[in-house]
């Protein structure tokens, strides 16, 4: 809804800094309230701080500096609140919230470059997540890849995220389990979602390829890196027949 | 044109035209338009993963460029070589040094054909760059399995043919084509290629066996993957 923002109502860039810090600083680590209460206070209120920057079309450092912090809060969020029901925690609204900040934050990276300005320090990490949010399709990769250039393309985020892929499309899933146990955090959080299907992948393939098309519960661990039996359960109820009882 | 502005999905517009009942038959056009306009359809079915459109595409391209456009030959083969890969097809080092095509597609070839598995991923490391810009990226990572493969294949020669593997001696020889990997990415490897129906055999894990199958453990590689 069109609210009509009064112009003295709308923040200076200076203040939005302030805000964001004050919401990373006193708010996010707040231990007396449930992560999930924490969460949706400060999703909306950088909801409000995009919608100050962007009345304004104000995309300078502190712009992309505090777009920033916003990418790396919802990824986190993304990860460590997966397992909240849909009504305290909807998993499809963060991630749209993620592409809208992370998009402003590639036009901005993008308007950097064109003026000539220095490039951001961060703009790596950021690329690096864009591509491996997107790396279940070959075609997004491959395009958001296309139009970097070639030293952005060979940066270490760069090339992690490329591998990342790389496991991703080969079902590589012993490499793709030892991949995220040594990932930096973020990136990890990022692969979340592929965590599932590979593991559903690690099973089929494996049953496939075990005689009677069953495997044992220790080879079903190991290969899908579930820590234990209660974890892998929703994999082997979905795969009936697969576990070797 | 618009592989210039890598804005691939808009050729597909122009390809629906010129595919559609009312445009003029293709053959009213001049060989050398219809010649281009299918290397692009090849490159985008390429981008696309349909192999077998690109191959059919590309080939036909080659086959109408007059041998007097090596510079052309060349743009096309850097496509199909990788496509003809996935079928199991090897260029000869003639061709490839007919067409000046960069040492790389030789070095992946020879790679490819003994197997050796970290010298290919070595030289895709390396060249990951130029491939993502002109979309062999994707094929040749599909190229890759095919070459582990190749290398258990080589193996269970070495070792007789006999019906059970030793998945150590795999492991050796992964080691030994310079991969860095460990008994479980091996399974997983093997395994994978199970399922793509790239090896056939049984899994023993904790015998750490593979039990292969009697009859053409290795099928040829002839249909590429869709």
């Amino acid at each position: 809804a069109a609210e009509d923002e009064r112009p003295e109502d709308v923040r200076p860039p200076a203040v939005l800094r302030m805000t964001m810090n004050y919401l990373i600083d006193s708010i996010m680590d707040d231990q007396t309230e449930p992560f999930s209460e924490v969460q949706l206070f400060v999703r909306d209120r950088m909801r409000a701080i995009r919608k100050d920057f962007t009345c304004q079309n104000v995309r300078d450092e502190t712009a992309v500096e505090v777009h920033e912090q916003m990418v790396r809060f919802h990824i986190l969020c993304g990860h460590r609140l997966c397992e909240e029901e849909r009504a305290v925690f909807d998993p499809k609204q963060n991630q749209e919230q993620l592409n809208n900040c992370l998009t402003t934050l590639k036009e901005m990276y993008a308007d950097f470059r064109k003026a000539g300005k220095a490039s951001c320090p961060n703009e790596v990490e950021f690329l690096a997540y864009d591509i491996l949010a997107r790396v279940h399709s070959a075609n997004d990769v491959l395009h958001a890849c296309m139009r970097l250039p070639d030293d952005i393309l060979s940066s270490a985020p760069i090339r992690r995220a490329l591998r990342a892929f790389s496991l991703v499309r080969s079902e590589d899933f012993s490499g793709f389990f030892k991949y995220l146990r040594e990932a930096p955090y973020l990136e990890a959080c990022t692969l979340h979602a592929q965590v599932a299907p590979m593991r559903a992948r690690a099973l089929v393939v494996l049953a496939r390829a075990s005689p009677k098309g069953k495997v044992s519960l220790e080879l079903a661990l190991r290969g899908t890196a579930c820590d234990t039996a209660q974890d892998i359960m929703p994999f082997i109820e979905a795969y009936n027949g697969v576990l070797d009882a | 044109m618009y592989f210039k502005l890598q804005t691939l999905h808009m050729c597909r517009n122009v390809i629906t035209a010129v595919e559609a009942r009312n445009f003029p038959p293709l053959e009213t056009f001049p060989i050398s338009q219809r010649v281009t306009f299918s290397f692009f359809v090849g490159r985008l079915a390429l981008y696309k993963e349909e192999y077998d459109k690109a191959d059919e595409r590309l080939t036909y391209t080659l086959r109408n460029i007059p041998p007097q456009y090596v510079k052309s030959k060349r743009m096309v083969l850097e496509s199909l070589i990788p496509i003809r890969l996935l079928r199991g097809q090897v260029p000869s080092e003639t061709l490839l040094r007919r067409y000046n095509l960069d040492p790389a597609f030789a070095e992946l070839t020879r790679a490819y054909k003994v197997g050796n598995v970290g010298k290919f991923a070595q030289i895709l490391d390396e060249k990951s760059i130029a491939f993502m810009r002109t979309g062999l990226f994707l094929v040749f990572e599909k190229v890759k399995s095919l070459v582990v493969r190749t290398l258990f294949k080589r193996v269970h020669e070495i070792r007789g043919k006999g019906a059970r593997a030793d998945l150590g001696d795999f492991l050796v020889a992964m080691k030994a084509a310079g991969c860095e990997c460990d008994m479980d990415d091996l399974e997983c490897t093997l395994a994978n290629l199970v399922y793509e129906n790239r090896v056939k055999c049984y899994i023993a894990h904790d015998k750490r066996m593979a039990v292969l199958s009697k009859a053409d453990p290795f099928p040829a590689v002839r249909k590429a993957p869709q």
